[in-house]
């Protein structure tokens, strides 16, 4: 009911009210003119009164049952939808009002669990995506392939560890969330790979059971090396396209290494086709003269000899770069003692029908070895030692020896014969898993381990040992080679799936939303505060993407000022003229850095400095920074126009930012970009929702008129 | 008046037995083992066949032979490649500039004579090596 009602019906009751005492008094004096009594005057007028007391007082409880405390019932529903669900109405005034404030509480009641309830659900579906997100986050960066998805504009949604060192280019392109994967890719192979997939996309669609589309091509990272990388569209449940999934694979060594075969397989039948071919004409013609000088058969029996010593020559040098090729593959893992030790009795059993017995084993050792090298290794062993000596059986043992496990293969023997081991040592024999072949020594030099022979005359056998490194973490080995749980607070932003619905770079950046745009939040130190006489020594940036700071993504740089850094300086930053002492000057670094604010709005704090320092460079680094920027230092004059002091401490302190890093141009960047985003909501409040809006607020406090 | 070999190559230890071969065929022989003392030869020499190798110090084989091949005097001088080169591409590569043969080393020297005797236009009949 509204107010102007209540008022009318109160006039209406005083109306009445009024009539009722007209009509009473007139009652009154009626009678007074029929019978002149003045008791029965006084009698009448207390009738009267009472009667007009009565009626006023039966409106009040009318209006009061019906009208005032429903009133109180709707403003109570008013709070209840709104600010406080925790408000409650006391039943009172007519039953009936009672009766319908008592519901209405129960209805509250109803609502506030319900409410609770939906929160509660929320708040576990969020909890179950954000680990989803987490166990996605810490899967991909566990890919050695690189990943990257990205919109149909071309902008990079998700991205894991090995697509950024894949694609990170020294100061030249960079991989992030927001950026154009066309700053890493060229863009021509993506548009004519995506152009592809699309034109199969579209064939496709309607077929059942259709294989997914897919190409690939192979492309050159900033750096030089090859990528093999594919491209897949992925669609929404309508069917559209939405963007694309690319991985990328290094090719690059393995190109490496098989042209590095190839060459040494070319070397080699070159070689022996020169020796071999020399070797034939000697003997052809010895055969074909049969009365040829005795010194002319010399001269080609030499020839023979020396091309065939060559032969053997070249062959076992083949060998050694194509072992030494393979070593640099050679996979170390973690085995348990006794695992090791079964492997090695079986092979040992199977293949040479050697009869094993086990002495001294550390069950509790772990060693890290290439366990199916070892086993060739010491099975060649064994072979030669039933060659040698009719060895029947052997003995293991495998023992801690410090930091090493030591692996003794022993066999009854009446003298050593130390020269044997000058035999077997360099033989090549051993065939490891990926069928290439390794002497002795190399198995032991490849688990960074030794092998000696040795004989016991006082227990009369004769032993190999091996020494094996042992696995790092003795207690728990398997935990310690397993895949790492992801670390929750330094979980990597690596994903942002929200830029599918931004605007891409189109419209203008002044009326876009500050929560829409992409920040370049940074900090500089330098050698003092005059430009154009101090220097740069340090730039720390990072990304701000979607209203998230992201950690992953950042710029950190020390820069060789080329003079001295005064003391005063140093005591604030903590950077010394020994720490820049070969770091590239800002010619070399403001470059790279304007490179990794490309397409960004700048925020700073006080950062009309920052860019003052960077206009004192421009002629000397070729590059303007003429992108659109924000002070946080006048958002919070705008803000707080009545506090005197707007130092970035004062200001974290102020909106409840806790100081990280200080003085550290990162450290400085990463709360500057914290108190940002604290402030776009109080912003968003006084009506300022856009970058034109910021930036004319902010021109708009006397603090902006003051400048470098 | 004998036909002129010239045998380059640098491996010594086969142009011992070129050079006994063709001695005995009854050949008169140069030997040249760089790519330069090869073109020296070719023009002092003047051979009516020449064995050439490609891996040599210097100059290479394929380089000798474009070099013989553009030599007005020498249109007439057979080219026989005779190497451990041995891919398709390079046996091509041979054939394209201008040899007359390519022989993949290690090669019979029985073939190779007939082959130098072939690109020499003599007949059987003075055959040497026969059995």
């Amino acid at each position: 009911m509204k107010r102007s009602q209540i008022r009318n019906l109160i006039a209406l009751a005083a109306i009445s009210a009024l009539a009722l005492g007209a009509a009473g008094g007139w009652f009154a004096a009626t009678l007074l003119a029929v019978a002149e009594n003045p008791a029965f005057f006084w009698s009448g007028s207390a009738l009267i009164v009472l009667f007009v007391v009565g009626a006023l007082y039966a409106i009040h409880r009318f209006m009061r049952a019906f009208l005032l405390d429903v009133r109180a019932l709707a403003e109570a529903g008013r709070l209840l939808l709104g600010p406080n669900p925790e408000r409650r109405v006391v039943p009172r005034g007519h039953p009936d009002v009672a009766d319908l404030a008592t519901v209405f509480n129960s209805l509250a009641d109803r609502y506030v669990e319900l409410q609770g309830e939906r929160a509660s659900e929320i708040r576990q579906a969020r909890a179950d995506l954000e680990e989803e997100r987490n166990q996605l986050a810490a899967l991909m960066s566990e890919l050695t392939e690189g990943v990257l998805v990205c919109n149909l504009d071309g902008q990079i949604l998700l991205y894991n560890r090995g697509a950024r060192s894949m694609l990170d280019g020294d100061g030249t392109s960079y991989v992030g969330l927001g950026r154009s994967v066309f700053g890493v890719i060229d863009r021509s192979a993506i548009a004519h790979a995506l152009e592809q997939v699309q034109v199969r996309y579209q064939r496709r669609e309607g077929e059942a059971g259709a294989r997914p589309v897919m190409t690939s091509f192979v492309t050159a990272s900033a750096r030089g090396r090859l990528l093999r990388t594919r491209l897949a569209p992925f669609a929404n449940q309508a069917g559209d396209l939405r963007g694309y999934v690319v991985t990328l694979q290094d090719m690059s060594e393995g190109i490496e290494r098989s042209s590095r075969r190839d060459a040494l397989l070319q070397t080699l039948t070159e070689r022996m086709r020169a020796a071999v071919g020399a070797i034939r004409a000697a003997i052809e013609a010895v055969e074909s003269f049969p009365e040829m000088a005795t010194a002319q058969r010399h001269r080609f029996q030499q020839v023979i000899y020396e091309e065939s010593q060559s032969l053997s020559a070249q062959l076992d040098q083949t060998m050694r770069s194509y072992a030494s090729d393979l070593r640099a593959q050679w996979r170390l893992e973690d085995i348990h003692a006794t695992d090791l030790i079964w492997a090695i009795e079986h092979h040992l059993a199977d293949r040479l029908h050697c009869e094993v017995v086990l002495d001294a084993i550390d069950d509790r050792l772990w060693v890290k070895i290439d366990s199916y090298t070892l086993v060739q290794g010491i099975t060649y062993l064994v072979m030669q030692l039933q060659e040698a000596f009719a060895v029947v059986r052997v003995k293991l043992c495998l023992v801690a020896v410090d930091r090493h496990a030591a692996l003794d293969i022993c066999w009854p023997a009446e003298q050593g014969d130390a020269d044997m081991w000058g035999h077997w040592k360099d033989r090549l024999l051993v065939t490891d898993d990926s069928d290439g072949v390794v002497t002795l020594r190399e198995v032991a030099d490849r688990h960074g381990g030794e092998v000696w022979f040795q004989y016991d005359g006082a227990a009369r056998h004769a032993y190999f040992r091996l020494l094996l490194p042992r696995a790092s973490d003795q207690e728990s080995p398997r935990t310690a080679a397993s895949v790492p749980a992801p670390a929750l607070e330094s979980r990597p932003e690596y994903y942002d799936f929200d830029l599918f619905h931004q605007p891409g770079q189109s419209p203008a950046l002044d009326d876009r939303s500050l929560r829409d745009l992409t920040y370049t939040v940074f900090d500089t130190e330098t050698t003092g505060l005059t430009p154009g006489i101090d220097e740069i020594v340090s730039i720390g940036a990072l990304r701000m993407v979607n209203g998230r700071l992201l950690r992953q993504e950042v710029f950190e740089q020390l820069v060789d000022p080329q003079r001295a850094i005064p003391v005063t300086a140093s005591a604030i930053h903590g950077i010394t003229d020994e720490m820049v002492r070969g770091q590239p000057p800002a010619s070399v670094v403001l470059p790279h850095f304007f490179e990794f604010t490309a397409g960004t709005v700048l925020l700073g704090h006080n950062l009309a400095f920052d860019m003052r320092m960077f206009q004192e460079k421009e002629d000397e680094t070729g590059v303007r920074f003429d992108h659109a920027v924000l002070d946080t230092l006048l958002l919070s004059a705008v803000l707080h126009p009545e506090e005197e002091s707007h130092s970035l401490e004062t200001i974290a302190d102020r909106l409840g930012v806790k100081a990280l890093g200080r003085h550290t141009a990162l450290g400085d960047a990463i709360m500057t970009g914290e108190v940002f985003l604290r402030m776009v909501p109080m912003l968003e409040a006084r009506g300022i929702r856009t970058l034109r809006q910021a930036r004319e607020a902010a021109q708009q406090t006397f603090l902006a008129r003051l400048s470098y | 008046m004998p036909s002129k070999v010239l045998i380059v190559d640098d491996e010594a230890n086969i142009v011992i037995s070129l050079e006994f071969l063709m001695e005995q065929a009854g050949y008169e022989v140069a030997v040249a083992r760089t790519g330069e003392e090869a073109l020296e030869q070719v023009e002092s020499f003047n051979p009516d066949v020449v064995l050439l190798d490609v891996m040599l110090p210097g100059i290479n084989g394929f380089d000798i032979l474009q070099h013989i091949r553009q030599r007005p005097r020498s249109q007439s001088t057979a080219v026989i490649m005779l190497t451990a080169k041995g891919r398709e591409v390079e046996v091509t590569k041979g054939l394209a500039l201008g040899a007359n043969a390519y022989i993949t080393k290690p090669f019979s020297t029985r073939e190779l004579l007939a082959e130098v005797r072939r690109h020499l236009g003599v007949s059987e009949d003075h055959e040497t090596l026969t059995n």
